[in-house]
């Protein structure tokens, strides 16, 4: 150590030794009282009782003591509710604008189209064909954006070659940007990300959207439609089913205004790929065409799953962890397993579409509707309560 | 002699006063609320201010709501009582758990809660510690500073009957032995830095003490200063290293050379002896900023 620091040692232990023994001597004459500390501490003294106060207690200790211990015991303050800083610190912002600015991109970029008849359809298509085939790779590629290089060797327009590249940005912050938006809305979250299937990311956009306008907008359900587009995952689909999907694309977009809300839940629904992780890892449920499998452990191999209908029926899942999985659908189709094989119907709040769901275990989930309704249940379904919006 | 005419509130002040307390939801009559308030101005200005800006300045920063929920509960009002049980006696008891966790402090809460009650008379009429809440800060903090300065008086009051340690008694340091110049080069030091804490600022002062003698965090200094916890720390810094100066300038000031300079400092570093400083951190006029107002 050299020498400046020695003595700097020595100060700072000499003070350290001075100011103990001074608080520890006798101290008499006056005192603050407490309405003085308290208002001291509070700030709410004028600038000269202020100034004589500070200088009071620079000289007493046991007006120091007493301080002191008044410091100790006062809880931290809360931050500022309404604070800039705080509210540009919290961690979901950014991405959540982000994916705000990039939806209005997508949107200005959609409305001003002349002719908005079969291009989306196209882009889809385009999008579907350079998709990895196998479910390994469709597994690895649940969140991914499809990649869109091999569409632009095709010979896409530029306008179009924007597009995907957008949607697939879009289909990279989907997970943070749902999580948000639960997150805001006071609503629980799943416990693990993955355990939130895409639906329910896309439903929640689509929830926000209602919000904001009653009258859905062609734009918005078109960008909408399109971000869970990019992120569709069909190779496993036979080649019919995937004409089929296709046509009643086409036929949604020849008549976007008349786009009803079942015909947007049917659109997402097949955009969309089913795979729901428990938040512990130890359960794994994926769609396979009209079938649902069940894996018991993040090696362990898939093998099908009971369901009292058609897993095509199939939106979302969530899965609280263990053996425990919801599954919600079209038709008011509410389901829950706790074995990870054997799911069970639950009644139904609505006969609506869902599409979401989040849980905490086989009693508590929320299921959200296509109509943007919120339902909550402490029963496994036996009763459940609308949540406001 | 006639006796001095105490400051009053002019009565439309007083009716405003009363109506923003909504001092009526707890039956505290105008004339109860405008005692309270005036007692308050005498306790913060003095027995006769003249200043109508200083006193309009006062007025503005009080906490009308909560002096009327204090004086309510010293007419033992039963409502307002109830409502101070709910929302501040678990804060009472919380502060306390907070000065001891093993609930040491839980007889101070509940003594203070007493003395609020009013369990002693004054003159025949029961005399509640809500009379010394003057509405300059909010309730909560005051009770919190009541409960702080019983405390610290019981830690006085228990110091007090505890003997020296061994090891700091004078017997322990008249024995010691010591190298010949070492005594004075202590003293030198020592009374130069003593020389040195008397030329700070009050603030530098107090922050020192908070943080050396009462241990406070640097985050807890910031927050009763009102300063940034780095604040906080670079001022300490600073104020370290200009003391340091300051003592070694008063050491050349005294004849000392570089060596006996560095003399000094290796014999306190090499001294275990406690320090006794009375006169430490008086402030330099010897004036007492406070006056004459008694602990309450």
């Amino acid at each position: 150590m050299d020498e400046q620091g020695r003595r700097d040692d020595v100060i700072e232990r000499e003070l350290s030794r001075a100011l103990r023994a001074r608080a520890a001597a006798p101290a008499a004459g006056p005192h603050l009282d407490a309405d003085t500390a308290a208002a001291w501490i509070e700030r709410r003294l004028d600038p000269q009782a202020a100034q004589s106060t500070e200088a009071h207690l620079a000289s007493c200790a046991d007006c120091q003591a007493m301080v002191a211990t008044l410091a100790r015991i006062t809880p931290e303050p809360e931050p500022a509710a309404g604070s800039w800083w705080s509210v540009v610190r919290r961690p979901w912002l950014v991405p959540a604008t982000a994916a705000a600015a990039l939806a209005l991109v997508i949107w200005v970029s959609q409305a001003q189209r002349p002719a908005p008849s079969t291009q989306a359809v196209t882009t889809q298509a385009r999008v579907q064909e350079v998709e990895p085939a196998g479910p390994e790779a469709q597994q690895s590629l649940e969140f991914a954006a499809p990649s869109v290089g091999q569409a632009a060797a095709d010979g896409p327009t530029p306008e179009r070659q924007r597009t995907e590249q957008l949607q697939k940005r879009i289909a990279g912050r989907d997970q943070p940007d749902a999580a948000a938006s639960r997150s805001a809305r006071g609503e629980p979250t799943a416990p693990a990300p993955a355990a939130i299937p895409a639906a329910a990311a896309v439903a929640d956009r689509a929830d926000a959207e209602a919000k904001v306008a009653a009258t859905p907008q062609v734009g918005d359900l078109r960008a909408l439609e399109g971000a869970a587009a990019a992120r569709a995952t069909p190779p496993a689909a036979p080649a019919a089913e995937r004409q089929e999907a296709e046509r009643q694309e086409a036929a949604a977009n020849a008549a976007p205004r008349a786009l009803s809300e079942s015909a947007r839940f049917s659109a997402l629904q097949r955009a969309v790929e089913l795979h729901v992780i428990a938040a512990d890892g130890t359960g794994r449920w994926r769609r396979a065409g009209t079938t649902l499998e069940f894996a018991a452990g993040p090696n362990a191999p898939f093998a099908a799953a009971t369901l009292p209908f058609d897993a095509s029926m199939l939106a979302a899942g969530a899965s609280p962890g263990g053996r425990v999985c919801w599954l919600v659908g079209r038709s008011g189709a509410v389901l829950v397993t706790t074995d990870g094989t054997r799911f069970s119907r639950v009644s139904a709040p609505a006969p609506v579409d869902f599409v979401s769901v989040s849980a905490t275990d086989a009693r508590n989930a929320t299921v959200a509707a296509a109509d943007g309704r919120r339902f909550r249940t402490t029963d496994q379904g036996a009763t459940w309560t609308v949540l406001d919006r | 002699m006639a006796a001095m005419a105490l400051w009053q509130l002019d009565p439309s002040t007083a009716r405003r006063l009363h109506r923003d307390a909504k001092a009526a939801q707890w039956g505290v009559s105008a004339d109860t609320f405008t005692r309270a308030v005036e007692r308050g101005v005498r306790h913060a200005l003095g027995g006769d201010p003249t200043d109508p800006a200083q006193i309009e300045r006062h007025l503005k920063s009080l906490r009308l709501g909560d002096l009327a929920l204090a004086c309510a509960c010293a007419e033992g009002h039963e409502q307002a009582w109830e409502h101070f049980i709910q929302e501040y006696r678990p804060m009472l008891y919380r502060a306390a758990a907070a000065i001891d966790p093993s609930g040491g402090a839980r007889d101070l809460a509940d003594a203070v809660y007493a003395e609020l009650f009013g369990l002693s008379q004054r003159d025949g009429a029961r005399h509640s510690h809500f009379v010394y809440f003057h509405g300059r800060s909010s309730l909560a903090t005051w009770l919190r500073a009541v409960l702080a300065q019983r405390h610290v008086d019981r830690a006085r009051a228990g110091r007090r009957l505890a003997p020296l340690p061994e090891d700091e008694s004078p017997a322990a340091l008249a024995t010691s032995p010591q190298p010949p110049e070492h005594a004075r080069f202590v003293g030198l030091l020592r009374t130069a830095l003593v020389a040195a804490l008397g030329r700070l600022d009050p603030r530098g002062r107090l922050r020192l003490a908070c943080y050396y003698a009462q241990g406070l965090t640097l985050a807890q200094i910031g927050r009763t200063l009102g300063e940034h916890e780095a604040t906080v720390s670079r001022q300490l810094a600073r104020t370290r290293a200009a003391l340091r100066a300051d003592v070694e300038q008063q050491l050349r000031d005294s004849g000392l050379n570089d060596d006996a300079i560095a003399e000094c400092f290796t014999a306190v570093a090499g001294d275990p002896g406690p320090l006794d400083l009375t006169d430490l951190l008086q402030p330099a006029d010897g004036k007492n900023p406070v006056g004459g107002r008694s602990r309450s």
